[in-house]
């Protein structure tokens, strides 16, 4: 196993000069890097030629300059992937190649990996899943008040980067209301008998008209459509309908409402010319608890419909809601109250109890032991609602609710002296740590164990053990949904629209069982601790009987998703999941370019550049419209030297899966062409299909689908986008799943273990930071 | 649903009168426009300014008329606005340029976002350092919000909120998914939930038989926010330079939240219109969805709730296709149409359901009576994008209607061409005439003359 980060940071606080110091040197340029350059790249990228836009000899006068880092770095990631020079160019041997790689890395980048820069992190606030699972961990309610926030804005490809999570003053004004809505779910404050409110869930009723719903609106006809309901206790109810109509033809709509089987009377009859919407209270008797219906129809149906413009006119109405309201019940402290309430039992005073209360929720939910004049201020907002005439539980509620306002809760702060000084360097505190590594795994607040380990000061020696345990966890699920979910894309499988008549088959519940089967795939290989090359390896894989249908796989019956082998026509891993391919396609066709470029960005890590701004009309271009299959019009389009270079990274990638059509179904042929699947790499890997494409990722690739993993990976846990200083964690990590058959926990632990993520450095950039020399290195607590 | 002309204002129909007790009847007078009568429009008739954004640019030869002045055409995507012709402006010539790739390389679709209503040239960031500049309806908001209850409003009909991956070419999402700015690097998110907006109209749900304590909650919110201002305070102290930026947002955030109060107080809640339910999600159907969105921004304006509106329909880039008007393709992918003529159909085809559904926002509109007039007659709407020709990402001869007369300010019912000058000029013009004090906004290089 690795060797544990505190071993490091221990030695560094012996040390004491982590930052700057002697550093290994750089080739020299003139002597050993320029004839590299000249003979390998020069053909393409100088004297006169600037392929790509890259012209590297105008860089010779001074190549150091910061102006050419980001080219520099370009430069770079095509030694390191052999994408450059070309296959079909002069190569230079593994040793030049490495040369290269180190001058740039030493000259230009200054990266050393003796004396790691570990970057910083931008203070992040909660995104709505965190903010979502944080309340439900900390006050014990699950009532998901995040989903009515603002959508939270995403960077570097996840939605947990401190950068872009703004707090517009709308969001403000939600986290207010999010608060009260929390307390007053938490803590009952009187004893009064209340009445408990049943909505129905309008997609739930059943019958009638078979099409067109909506959370907000229910058709209804002549057929009879039955609600479902579950009412908690006997007694006089108010029924609440919405129904919306409108007089049709030479008669008013006239709906009917029954409870369980009897008619209820006073129900409207619609007789305006457009629609018109009503809002019904009606009482109903419920002799007992339990299972009862409400039934819905027209009574007056059009006796012969017609049809107008191909719409047949109907008598119907909508329902837009219904509610029923029982009678007042006694009530009873929820479990969140008892536990909230608890540190005050036994207090002598009241103000002892809330300062009590104060004092255990806010340490909580700052995740941090508070302070005594931090509990004063809590406690001075409980005293100004007693001024209020509020009783005990309204003034806690009061106070609680400021918490779950407070910029203590909302972002996730992490303290260090000098923060305005690039020089300094230090260890996050254990309480931090225990944060990042909960948000990370958990999408959460710590729990108990891990702020007993903060507390004790010992989470760092005992990081493994925790890791381990938290992984073992049920809450880890929130690692498959929220990393994988947006590494993968997974989650923007209920955006797509593939175009119905092309694709009949799909429907929600195929969408739905395609996301589930990456999600499996992804949580399997986390809780058996495989290897993570199972993502483009496995040849098993997830499916319910509608997704084995799909997938023309014979024997799974009903809606449980069991563990198959994959049938030989589909390639293992996701690059055969119709998430992938489905994610990846136009509505009514497949994307080539859109697959390649999705392995490029998200399995290899090798992301193609992006397209010239303006993109060349290439048809009136060719004066002609391209013809012949999808492949030979694309081939067409590549002999554009514009386009050329970067389509041939992407291109060929897609065209080995196209024998999936654009929602994962496989097809023979692409309606009358037939389909040819072999291709050729940039690098010079040549295969036949699908199959041999996933055997090069796994031998020839695995160094860069292991590291594009750790890349990714980081940047999720960070909530940073990574830095080029950043190299020497990525590469330490990618070496460590080589010699541990990449398991899933060695990429985890190479996660948490990595200076980065353990460690941050004061304002300012990177070459402040090496400007420090030999400045001592902060190792505080 | 649409909004009710003015025949729909009209005593409750008599067949209610049966179920006596059993109905909630709304008030009388909300059934009425309420114009917010606690305290009057500051200066007379309200003037309100409202920006509407389409995505992916236009199919221009069927958008652009070929008559210029009062004796203009319309072309086939602008017919739905026929018996509207005297109260809207075709504007050509119009320009962003800042929305050009300037050195940047690909990312047309997210700089004309967030070009759109800032005439300033993002940074290109994936997120570490994003950087544009105040949206001209912040702008406004920000001098003249303090006279309404909500200083402005933002919609959208976009769900792709969740969508995860990068987004366009290297820049942060944030580009793509707002169009209205606070500042430099703060987006004002726009709500694309209709429930959400209505209980920013309206207010939200208070069930009355469930309310518990809700006196002591609103009473409260006084000190809690003097609380963790203070706390927000105190934690700048110990952060670092980007640090306390990020705080800022909190600190400006809190600081409008007690602002609002004050407005709560000030102007009450408008009363809904009893017309409408409150909604209960996003519709599943995209027409209705749109439709609702616009009913919620009309009452908005006609009941002096915000006189500051943004709706932003969908974000550049969105790919969605449009299977009820048989566009089967996405639109994004169409736009990208490379000449072919069936493609550019299909975008006209598009454009000419985006603009029947604004079509019949204005006519809505249009039919709200108020004090000098309607409240279109007081309105100046823009409705455009700074993409003309998608498959070129072409940031020039942009697309723009100019809608309503301002309140006597615009003189509409006119094509009028321009030659190159920037869309900011135009916002330059808007903002005075709606009484803020702006110098210059983005690339603006003076008033647009003769709108």
């Amino acid at each position: 196993m690795l060797p544990p980060i505190h071993r490091f940071l221990l030695g560094c606080a012996a040390l004491a000069v982590c930052a700057g110091g002697a550093r290994a040197a750089a080739p020299d340029f003139t002597g050993e890097v320029k004839p590299l350059l000249e003979n390998y790249c020069f053909k393409c990228h100088g004297n006169g030629k600037k392929k790509g836009g890259l012209a590297l000899d105008t860089f010779l006068a001074a190549p150091t300059a910061p102006t050419h880092e980001k080219d520099w770095n370009k430069v770079l990631e095509n030694l390191r992937t052999g994408d450059m020079p070309p296959d079909d160019a002069k190569q230079p041997t593994d040793e030049q190649r490495q040369k290269l790689m180190k001058w740039i890395d030493l000259a230009i980048f200054s990266v050393d990996p003796d004396h790691p820069d570990p970057g910083r992190v931008t203070i992040r606030r909660l995104n709505r899943a965190e903010y979502n699972n944080t309340i439900r961990d900390l006050v014990g309610v699950d009532i998901q008040p995040a989903d009515d926030f603002p959508a939270d804005d995403s960077g570097y490809g996840f939605d947990d980067i401190g950068d872009v999570l703004s707090i517009s003053p709308m969001l403000f004004d939600r986290y207010l209301s999010a608060a009260e809505k929390v307390m007053s779910a938490a803590i009952l404050n009187d004893h009064k008998p209340r009445p408990e409110k049943v909505s129905v869930d309008l997609l739930k009723i059943e019958g009638g008209p078979a099409t067109g719903s909506t959370p907000n609106s229910r058709r209804i006809d002549e057929r009879e459509a039955t609600a479902n309901i579950d009412l908690p206790v006997a007694g006089a109810y108010l029924l609440k309908l919405a129904f919306s109509a409108k007089k049709v033809g030479d008669q008013p709509t006239q709906p009917e409402v029954k409870f369980d089987g009897q008619a209820l009377f006073g129900l409207p009859s619609f007789n305006g010319t457009s629609d018109a919407t009503e809002e019904l209270k009606l009482k109903i008797s419920v002799e007992q608890p339990g299972a009862h219906t409400l039934t819905f129809r027209v009574t007056n149906p059009i006796p012969k419909p017609e049809t107008k413009n191909g719409k047949t006119i109907t008598r119907g109405f909508t329902i837009r809601r219904i509610d029923l309201i029982s009678p007042l019940q006694p009530v009873k402290a929820p479990p969140s109250q008892l536990k909230l309430l608890a540190p005050g039992r036994g207090q002598p005073t009241l103000e002892k109890a809330a300062r009590a209360i104060i004092a255990s929720f806010a340490g909580r939910a700052f995740r941090r032991p508070v302070s005594a004049t931090e509990i004063d201020r809590f406690y001075w907002i409980y005293t100004q609602a007693q001024k209020k005439n509020a009783n005990f539980e309204q003034g806690v509620q009061t106070a609680l609710t400021a918490v779950l306002v407070s910029p203590y809760f909302i972002y996730r702060e992490e303290i260090q002296p000098n923060p305005d000084s690039p020089k300094t360097t230090q260890p996050v505190s254990e309480w931090a740590l225990a944060s990042r590594l909960s948000y990370f795994l958990w999408s959460t607040m710590p729990d108990d164990a891990l702020f007993a380990e903060a507390t004790k000061g010992t989470l760092r020696k005992n990081l493994e053990t925790q890791v381990r345990r938290m992984l073992a966890d049920p809450k880890a699920e929130a690692l498959v949904e929220n990393y994988a979910g947006q590494w993968l894309q997974i989650r923007n499988l209920t955006q797509v629209q593939p175009d119905a008549k092309m694709y009949p088959e799909w429907d929600k519940p195929l969408a739905a069982a395609m996301e589930r089967e990456t999600q499996m795939l992804f949580e399997n290989v986390m809780r058996e601790d495989r290897s993570i090359l199972d993502f483009v390896a496995a040849d098993y894989t997830f499916v319910n009987e509608r997704l084995a249908r799909h997938y023309g796989i014979s024997g799974v019956e009903g809606e449980a998703f069991v563990k198959v082998k994959l049938p030989a026509n589909r390639p293992g891993g996701i690059l055969g999941h119709g998430s992938f391919l489905t994610l990846t396609s136009n509505p009514n066709r497949t994307s080539p370019v859109k697959r390649g470029k999705y392995v490029l960005d998200n399995l290899l890590g090798t992301p193609p550049p992006p397209p010239p701004p303006e993109v060349p009309d290439l048809d009136s271009a060719k004066g002609a419209e391209l013809t012949g299959t999808l492949r030979q019009r694309m081939e067409q389009h590549r002999k554009d030297p514009v386009c050329a270079s970067c389509h041939a990274r992407m291109d060929p990638i897609g065209f080995a899966l196209e024998h999936f059509d654009g929602v994962g179904a496989w097809r023979e042929r692409d309606g009358q062409n037939s389909i040819d699947p072999a291709g050729q790499l940039v690098s010079g890997e040549k295969f036949a299909g699908a199959a041999e494409l996933r055997q090069i990722l796994l031998t020839r690739k695995r160094a860069d689908v292991l590291r594009c993993a750790a890349e990714k990976m980081l940047t999720y846990a960070l909530g940073r986008g990574l830095e080029y200083y950043d190299r020497p964690a990525i590469e330490k990590i990618s070496r460590d799943l080589a010699a541990n058959d990449a398991k899933f926990s060695t990429l985890v632990m190479g996660v948490v273990n990595s200076v980065p993520f353990q460690m941050r450095r004061g304002e300012g950039d990177h070459h402040q930071f090496l400007d420090s020399g030999k400045a001592a290195t902060a190792v505080n607590k | 649903m649409h909004i009710p002309n003015k025949a729909a204002w009209l005593p409750r129909r008599t067949f209610l009168r049966g179920l006596g007790a059993c109905m909630a009847l709304p008030l009388l007078e909300c059934m009425m426009p309420a114009v917010s009568r606690a305290v009057g429009p500051v200066g007379g008739v309200p003037r309100r300014m409202v920006f509407v954004y389409l995505p992916n640019g236009i199919d221009m030869e069927n958008w652009t008329p070929k008559g210029v002045g009062a004796a203009f055409d319309l072309p086939s995507t602008l017919e739905p606005l026929t018996a509207l012709r005297g109260d809207i402006s075709v504007l050509s010539g119009l320009a962003h340029n800042n929305a050009k790739g300037l050195g940047d390389g690909a990312g047309d679709h997210a700089r004309a976002n967030s070009c759109f209503l800032t005439g300033v040239h993002p940074r290109k960031t994936a997120g570490a350092d994003i950087h544009i500049g105040i949206s001209a309806d912040q702008l406004a908001a920000q001098q003249i919000g303090k006279n309404t209850r909500l200083p402005s409003l933002e919609l959208s009909c976009d769900t792709s909120g969740r969508q995860a991956g990068a987004c366009d070419s290297g820049y942060a999402c944030a580009y793509q998914n707002n169009i209205s700015w606070r500042n430099e690097n703060t987006p004002m998110p726009p709500t694309s939930d209709p429930r959400l907006v209505f209980e920013r109209l309206f207010g939200a749900e208070e069930d009355p038989d469930l309310a518990v304590g809700r006196a002591i909650r609103e009473a409260s919110r006084k000190s809690i926010l003097d609380v963790v201002l203070g706390d927000a305070q105190s934690l700048q102290k110990s952060l670092g330079a980007t640090d306390r930026r990020k705080v800022d947002e909190y600190l400006t955030a809190v600081r409008e939240t007690e602002i609002a109060i004050d407005q709560d107080v000030k102007f009450r809640a408008a009363q809904p219109p009893p017309t409408m339910n409150r909604p209960n999600g996003i519709p599943g159907d995209f027409t209705e969805h749109v439709r609702i969105m616009y009913d919620l921004l009309g009452f908005a304006l006609q009941t002096d709730s915000t006189r500051i509106a943004t709706f932003m329909v969908l974000r550049e880039g969105s790919n969605r296709p449009y299977p009820f008007i048989g566009v089967n393709e996405g639109h994004h992918d169409l736009s990208h149409h490379g000449n072919s003529a069936e493609k550019k159909a299909k975008i006209a085809k598009i454009n000419h359901f985006h603009v029947e559904q604004f079509a019949g926002f204005l006519a809505s509109l249009k039919g709200m009576r108020e004090q000098g007039g309607t409240v279109l007659d007081n309105s100046m709407i823009v409705l455009g994008s700074a993409i003309a020709d998608g498959n070129k990402h072409q940031h020039t001869e942009l697309p723009v209607l100019l809608c309503g007369h301002g309140g006597g300010a615009l003189q509409p019912g006119r094509h009028v061409k321009f030659g190159e000058t920037p869309m900011t000029n135009l916002y330059l013009t808007l903002l005075s005439q709606m009484g803020v004090k702006a110098d210059r906004i983005g690339d603006s290089t003076g008033l647009l003359k003769n709108v």
